[in-house]
């Protein structure tokens, strides 16, 4: 079996990961892009906002946006509703997905889809499985895991996120068009919220919450509680589309270097474990990762990596930190949901406090 | 008691499952039973239950009694009572491969000693006899001398290049016979070169696989691939897709393995089989295990649809959408009730097509639509796509066709 040398093994063909291999292929490094899905991008796991910033520092082309967002209104039981500038975008998360893809590709990547990475030896050679042939081993100076939240690369690095919010999403047509997304606080929605992101003629209406437990009202029930509610309310009709659902990592911050394994993105933990925000946060750390990983890989110095850890952390951290705190006091007191819930949401000032 | 029921890739997957019930939506059995508790979700929730009372502190705590004889009983009832059908994987949106790790956990029942009695009939049967239904195995060919124009050789020889894996529902089941018998006269029609393998054919395994005896197959597997070898045969062919997803997923690649809708198509579009016009607007329904088990969509299509005249209508459930009839899993043997219940729903979406016929590639499927139809008096025809060819091969006498 022939081993080819690749420079850098990146796994998942996310957000976080099509940026890593895009930054260390424009840096000349030979990377090697592995995607389990068949097809990038699908099935869509998403809620699919973006802030705008991002568009404009990605510079793709725009075919991914179905429409504008200018703020976010938020919806607590019993107060007016509080709203909030936030511009940016709704997207085809799928397209967008691709788009990058597309980037790193140009760039110089190789990409390999419905590709899995089952195993790492402990010299470091990493067997890779596709759909339809047999296994092969690559031998990569320098791995980088982008494969989700529940990631088999943090796996194989001794890291696994420990704190996961399942999320289910059903699209629904949109009785009229909406200019912001929408959040909904409910002391059903156990240490979570539930969310409505219009896009276009639907609406991505979807809620994150503590996994329930014994006697508790199951993810589903509570979902159709909400749609029911968001159909009195007049804002969707209809029956639902397409469903969808997830793990959301609400982690606090923590190292993403382990010898020559990086992780970026879900699999690093890089979500707000508020808002559960973390495409720009993948796109960010992504890029970081890339960019030192094709530098310890030309200078053949794997101490370079550790570089990632401190820039990450200097741009996210801080956010990071308050909101897994923020996090940790709404799951101990959701029983005194109105008195803390203001401490525990991005849009009311007692929560930078 | 044995978490070694389970691979890693499974016990890791338990925890993927985000509660979103998606796959109680389509499964079948709940839509029929109008129970949950034969949902993936109530199952799944049950099942990391169980694993955290074997290992982990709750066992330190209560000893691995915490789960009572009674309990895991009533559990396991809900297991068995699945078709196998594959729809709640297919609706999975965090992709956990739902379909083994039900096989897994049907293995993990029969080693706790809380599974349907069935499962040692079915077991006993195989080992004694190797057909599951404790036939005389001698007389798995026996269905070729009630056709009327057999040759001499009775469709066994010594050395061909295909072989013909008939499977124990065909061979065995007067109202499945059909379909061998249609099979090799459209082999015949085309010149092909093959043989059955007679009494030198065993259970594929499959149904020890469904019943949680996954550590029994060894035999019939080692037994199948030694006769095959010994007849030559480069090819070797099935009209149960059981069976041939069988061979696909666990005998070692000996062979080029076709489903008989892969291999026919292929005879249609090579010219060896010449087709005659068949007035008739039929439906296509997807087995389970050709269907979502082994993807394979396409060939009967292509097959039905080149027959001159043949008009192929879609289901409103198709593809990987498709309905199980309600045959599958051994649930037959286990629940024949809820088995027909969920045949009705499969009916009726049959019946929304208006089409003449429902046509299927699978004789399991063939003989729970038919039985369903014909106890209440639903008027329907059924056939194996086998049956569909053999009335249009080309130049034969209709009258035989029976």
């Amino acid at each position: 079996m022939t081993t080819p040398d690749w420079d850098i093994l990146v796994v998942g063909a996310g957000p976080a990961g099509s940026s890593a291999a895009l930054a260390a292929a424009r840096q000349g490094a030979h990377v090697l892009l592995v995607e389990r899905r068949q097809q990038v991008g699908l099935p869509v796991q998403c809620a699919e906002y973006i802030p705008a910033m991002l568009k404009g520092q990605l510079g793709l082309k725009g075919g991914y946006v179905v429409q504008k967002i200018e703020g976010m209104r938020t919806h607590m039981p019993g107060q007016a509703v509080k709203e909030t500038v936030a511009p940016g975008y709704i997207i085809r998360r799928e397209l967008f997905d691709q788009a990058l893809v597309a980037a790193a590709r140009k760039a110089g990547a190789r990409v390999r889809c419905a590709t899995r990475a089952i195993a790492m030896r402990p010299e470091g050679d990493v067997t890779l499985s596709p759909r339809d042939g047999r296994a092969y081993t690559v031998r990569p100076k320098v791995i980088i895991g982008a494969d989700g939240p529940r990631s088999t690369i943090g796996r194989w690095a001794g890291v696994v996120n420990r704190h996961l919010l399942p999320g289910v999403q059903m699209t629904l047509p949109l009785a009229a068009p909406l200019a912001c997304t929408e959040i909904y606080f409910d002391p059903q929605i156990v240490a979570g919220y539930g969310w409505l992101f219009p896009k276009g003629k639907v609406a991505n209406v979807g809620l994150g919450m503590l996994r329930p437990s014994g006697g508790q009202l199951s993810l589903r029930k509570v979902l159709d509680g909400f749609i029911r509610r968001l159909k009195t309310d007049g804002k969707i009709c209809g029956a639902p589309l397409a469903h969808t659902t997830g793990w959301i990592p609400a982690e606090p911050v923590r190292n993403a270097v382990h010898g020559k394994i990086m992780l970026a993105g879900d699999a690093a933990g890089h979500t707000h474990p508020i808002t559960g925000a973390g495409i720009f946060a993948a796109v960010t750390c992504g890029k970081l990762a890339g960019k030192y990983a094709a530098a310890a890989v030309a200078a053949s110095d794997m101490t370079i990596l550790k570089a990632y850890d401190r820039e990450w952390q200097d741009l996210l951290g801080e956010t990071q930190t308050r909101a897994h705190c923020r996090r940790e006091q709404m799951e101990a007191c959701w029983n005194v949901f109105d008195t803390i819930i203001k401490q525990c949401w991005v849009a009311y000032r007692e929560y930078y406090v | 008691m044995a978490q070694t029921d389970y691979s890693i890739m499974e016990i890791l997957q338990m925890d993927a499952c985000t509660g979103c019930g998606l796959c109680a939506d389509v499964c079948p059995a709940v839509l029929a039973a109008g129970d949950g508790r034969l949902s993936g979700v109530y199952r799944l929730s049950e099942l990391r239950r169980i694993m955290r009372s074997r290992t982990g502190f709750l066992a330190i705590f209560f000893g691995s009694q915490t789960l009572t004889e009674e309990h895991l009983k009533l559990f396991s009832d809900t297991v068995f009572r699945c078709t196998l059908c594959g729809r709640c994987q297919q609706a999975c949106p965090s992709g956990i491969l739902l379909k083994n790790l039900w096989l897994s956990l049907r293995q993990d029942m029969v080693h706790c000693h809380a599974y349907p009695k069935k499962v040692d009939m079915i077991a006993e049967n195989l080992a004694e006899s190797h057909n599951v239904f404790d036939e005389d195995n001698k007389e798995r060919a026996e269905w070729v001398e009630d056709m009327p124009a057999a040759p001499d050789h009775g469709y066994i020889k010594d050395q061909a290049d295909v072989v013909y894996f008939t499977g124990c529902v065909s061979a065995y089941f007067p109202m499945a016979q059909t379909i061998p018998m249609a099979l090799v006269e459209i082999l015949d029609a085309a010149g092909v070169n093959f043989t059955l393998l007679g009494e030198d054919e065993w259970c594929c395994g499959f149904p020890m696989l469904g019943a949680g005896l996954r550590d029994r197959m060894e035999d019939l597997i080692d037994h199948n691939i030694k006769a095959v070898q010994a007849r030559g045969a480069q090819k070797v062919i099935f009209s149960c897709p059981s069976c041939y997803q069988m061979w696909q997923e666990h005998y070692p690649r000996e062979f080029e393995i076709y489903h008989v809708t892969q291999f026919v198509n292929e005879l249609m579009v090579s010219g060896k089989l010449l087709l005659d016009d068949l007035s008739l607007t039929v439906t296509y329904h997807d087995p389970c295990d050709l269907g979502r088990g082994s993807g394979e969509y396409k060939a009967p299509r292509q097959v039905i649809r080149s027959i001159p005249g043949v008009k192929l209508v879609e289901l409103a459930h198709n593809r990987e959408n498709c309905l199980c009839c309600g045959g599958g899993g051994n649930l037959e043997m286990i629940d024949a009730e809820l088995s027909a219940d969920i045949a009705r729903a499969k009916i009726d979406d049959i019946l929304q097509t208006g089409a003449h016929a429902v046509v299927t590639a699978c004789q399991q499927c063939v003989r729970t639509m038919t039985t369903y139809a014909r106890r209440n008096k639903v008027s329907i025809e059924v056939m194996d796509i086998t049956q569909l060819v053999q009335k249009a091969i080309a130049g034969k006498d209709r009258s035989d066709s029976g």
